[in-house]
């Protein structure tokens, strides 16, 4: 009894100090800003953008995740990125060129750059950076794409300080030296984009550990359009116009905003909110919204599934073939995409010249499913998981459609739910069969599926662990050919490889899908979902 | 006295210790490494083993998980709870930035459920049978029924969407927007929680008073020819209230519960959401400063409730020093 009254007595203290904890809180004291009217979505030149997941910080040296990499594109700034045409676009550098035997790049830098705290960004900055990403102890998630450059192994192993092949001649010439062709290097600078950091400050930060330094969650200097100012909250960032930028801007203020892309529709109709992105499932309604444009691009990512060939279960390319013949994948697209898609057989799906016109169509066929499977003497009992992270309506509904589907023609396939967690552990033990994920950016050059199927690249970036040595010869080859018509038949020869043997099961090609208020004018989309930022600076808004 | 308090001081310190043991065990049997979720599967580029290798040292995950909670629990008694696995900010800052909201929304949550909660429950007591009674008793029920998510959902989509009187999610404009944004921020998800409460304080009202209004000193004061306004104010409601701060104090985990799901719902950055997404990201420094300020908050109030007990009433201090 008495303990009863006890506890009753604490929980109501408990209680009351909560509610003096809110009377004490109370509203914002520190509103600091000018936030205009209450209720108005920004004042006269700021708009606010949706971020949909929540940002970590500024930091490009760790493994990108789609947040952190939009609120980059806003503060830094890096050599070239992807254009909303799907090319290689100058930013920092006006101009570059790849010498005949392929293996010297060199960059010529804008001479008209400052950082925003007046200091000049020249080609001291880019070498400096570039040593810092091919260096693994700072934490980089990067040093993989530099294998070939001269002098990087040794920046890795410790037996040098910085990498030979980073070289820069003068104030405005940054130039990267190989010690194998690779006429593609490019891909390897975009995707993601890899942005420059200023020496003058992150050079005094200790090396070690960089990728970690609390001056990314915080940086006092930037070099792109809009300069982080500070976190209002937790998941909304402001961030004001660079002074020292080197075109007029548009705005005075851009505030990132993490809600979830359900919230962020129902935002923009209220006018809360200026860019979204868009659900397939939402396209209808969206298009329906007043004073609201919707904005549409073929999509150069892929959303697949993937297996781990080396753990044997689906090893067999009769297997993995039934797998895409059971499959309807053009249903998917119509059903669950509401037709806001494409089915392509390979993972790079362009540019036109990368596409041979001889590949195979894995239409949707269950008969020929069933006799593949029995040709390749397939067990009906392995137990097959469809390894996803619940939680995006259209592909929820594509792994519970394609569980169906496999078990069809019997596959006894499962759909087994995970945390993002568990997801990257089974992908490190090496514990999957077919794991959706979504991803890249396939249309440039066919150099982009290096990464995801070379044998150089397992136990990194290609997580399916596939190895075929007559398909890494071409790649190689294909990275070390100038001579277009060369490299044409090269990657006719590669994709016919990547068609016949699966390595990866491309469900479908979903489109960039996103909207933005009448405000926001300049908009321009990329068709890669993670570059939406890419050309903030043009960004203005109509009066 | 003083032996009370130090005794009571010494139980609460044992639970605390259980509790942190607890929840360290828990967290090892979670799936899924913090070290692999830190290095992006799909982006990383080179030797990812390596890498996750690297971080699992930095966090003193390949320690055994003795060898981890002795240095965790080190640095908790001197007041450091470390650092955040996805943003590496101190634990402590982060929380402290998270409470403030947390605590407007409940709060006012509060406020709203005993201001409607209550007296509707001693209303539909008073006027027992009637239309008045049957309505508070159904929509009683309506609230305590109707799950808070889908209220929420309904909430912002009437007010928000079709109404536009309320913004439809988040603490405030951007960048700030002042004393009546931040307010108009509040609203709508501290109306759903308060309203969502207030259910359960209406039917505990009505039955606290009824029980009152059927009992004999009731009915002495009546006979006496006290006025009517004097027998209800003064006497009925008087005791009615007594095991009503109990119910309401019951109820206050109820309340922390529903905060987590309203603030998911209105993109409300308060401690709740910070928790659940410290449960996905595996931040486990994150969800043990969490679980532990809670645990710290009950004991400390259950110390100073029981020390509020002992000055009142003698027979517990002095039964606490025979045992």
């Amino acid at each position: 009894m008495i303990g009863r009254r006890n506890r009753s007595i604490a929980a109501a203290l408990a209680g009351l100090a909560l509610l003096a904890a809110a009377a004490c809180s109370g509203p914002d004291e520190d509103t600091g800003s000018t936030g205009g009217e209450s209720g108005a979505p920004a004042g006269d030149r700021e708009v606010t953008v949706q971020l949909y997941q929540a940002p970590r910080g500024f930091s490009p040296l760790l493994a990108s995740i789609g947040p952190d990499h939009l609120m980059e594109q806003l503060h830094w700034d890096s050599l070239v990125s992807a254009t909303a045409d799907g090319e290689y676009g100058p930013r920092l550098a006006e101009s570059w060129e790849v010498s005949p035997d392929g293996k010297t790049w060199t960059f010529h830098l804008r001479d008209d750059v400052l950082w925003s705290d007046g200091e000049p960004f020249t080609s001291e900055d880019v070498l400096f950076t570039y040593n810092v990403y091919a260096n693994p102890a700072t934490g980089s998630a990067y040093a993989g794409k530099f294998g070939t450059v001269t002098g990087a192994a040794a920046l890795a192993d410790g037996t040098a300080d910085a990498v030979a092949g980073f070289q820069a001649p003068d104030e405005h010439t940054f130039v990267i030296q190989l010690d194998a062709p690779n006429v593609a290097l490019l891909d390897e600078l975009v995707q993601p984009i890899l942005f420059i950091l200023p020496q003058h400050v992150v050079g005094e930060l200790p090396l070690e550990g960089l990728a970690d330094n609390p001056f990314f969650r915080e940086p006092t200097v930037g070099l792109g359009p809009y300069v982080f100012q500070r976190w209002v909250t937790d998941d909304q960032v402001e961030f004001a116009a660079n002074p020292e930028y080197r075109d007029e801007l548009g705005l005075d203020r851009i505030f990132t905003q993490y809600v979830t892309t359900d919230v962020a529709t129902a935002q923009l109709e209220t006018g809360e909110i200026d860019f979204a992105q868009v659900a397939a499932p939402d396209v209808a309604r969206v298009e329906g919204l007043d004073g609201v444009t919707l904005h549409r691009a073929d999509g150069p990512g892929v959303l697949a599934l993937h297996t781990a060939i080396d753990s044997g279960k689906l090893a067999d390319p009769r297997v993995r073939q039934a797998i895409m013949y059971a499959i309807d994948r053009e249903s998917l697209v119509e059903e669950v995409l509401a037709g806001e898609g494409k089915v392509v057989d390979t993972l790079v799906h362009g540019p036109e010249w990368a596409m041979p016109d001889d590949l195979t169509h894995y239409g949707y066929d269950p008969d020929k499913a069933r006799e593949l499977l029995a040709e390749a003497g397939w067990d009906p009992a392995t137990p097959v998981r469809l390894e996803i992270v619940p939680g995006q309506r259209d592909r929820d509904t594509t792994m519970t459609i394609v569980a169906a589907q496999l078990q069809e023609v019997g596959i006894n396939a499962q759909v087994q739910p995970y945390e993002a967690a568990q997801l990257s552990e089974s992908i490190g033990n090496r514990d999957f069969d077919l794991l959706i994920s979504g991803y890249g950016l396939f249309t440039i050059d066919p150099a982009s599926m290096n990464a995801r199927l070379m044998c150089a690249q397992v136990g990194g970036a290609n997580i399916s662990a596939y190895c075929n040595e007559e398909l890494d010869a071409l790649l190689q080859q294909g990275i070390a050919t100038t001579d277009q018509a060369e490299r044409e038949s090269i990657y006719a020869q590669a994709q016919k490889i990547v068609n016949e043997e699966v390595p990866i099961f491309v469900l479908y090609v979903p489109n960039t899908l996103a909207a933005t208020s009448d405000r926001l004018q300049g908009f321009e989309l990329n068709p890669s979902v993670v570059d939406a930022f890419w050309n903030a600076a043009d960004w203005t808004v109509s009066s | 006295m003083l032996a009370f308090i130090v005794r009571r001081l010494a139980i609460s310190v044992v639970v605390l210790a259980g509790i942190s043991v607890l929840l360290f065990v828990l967290l090892q049997l979670m799936p899924g490494d913090p070290a692999e979720m830190m290095v992006d599967p799909f982006s990383f580029s080179g030797d990812r083993a390596a890498a996750v290798q690297q971080r699992r040292e930095e966090l003193g995950l390949d320690q055994s998980m003795f060898v981890q909670y002795v240095r965790w629990i080190g640095e908790f008694v001197q007041g450091n709870l470390g650092f955040s696995y996805s943003t590496q900010r101190p634990v402590t800052e982060v929380m402290l930035e998270r409470f403030g909201p947390t605590a407007r929304l409940m709060g006012t949550g509060l406020v709203i459920a005993l201001l409607v909660g209550i007296p509707v429950g001693i209303l539909a007591a008073m006027r027992r049978n009637t239309a008045v009674d049957y309505g508070a008793t159904v929509l009683s029920l309506v609230a305590i029924s109707i799950p808070s998510f889908f209220v929420a959902l309904i909430g912002i989509y009437v007010f928000g969407l079709k109404l536009g009187w309320l913004p439809t999610a988040g603490i405030n404009s951007p960048g700030g927007g002042g004393f009546v944004d931040s307010v108009r921020h509040l609203v709508l998800p501290a109306a759903i929680l308060g309203l969502a409460l207030a259910g359960p304080y209406v039917r505990y009202a009505r039955a606290a008073m009824l029980e009152v209004l059927g009992q004999d000193f009731l009915t002495t004061a009546r006979s006496k020819g006290l006025a009517r306004r004097r027998v209800i104010g003064r006497h009925a409601l008087h005791n009615a209230l007594i095991p009503l701060v109990t119910v309401v104090a019951v109820q206050i985990p109820t309340l922390f519960a529903g905060a987590v799901i309203i603030e998911q719902i209105f993109a409300w950055p308060g401690m709740g959401r910070m928790a659940l997404d410290a449960v996905r990201a595996r931040d486990y420094p994150i969800l043990l400063g969490f679980v532990m300020a809670v645990a710290v908050l009950v004991l400390l109030c259950n110390l100073i409730a029981d020390v509020a007990y002992a000055i009142i009433d003698p027979r517990i201090r002095l039964s606490g020093a025979r045992a």
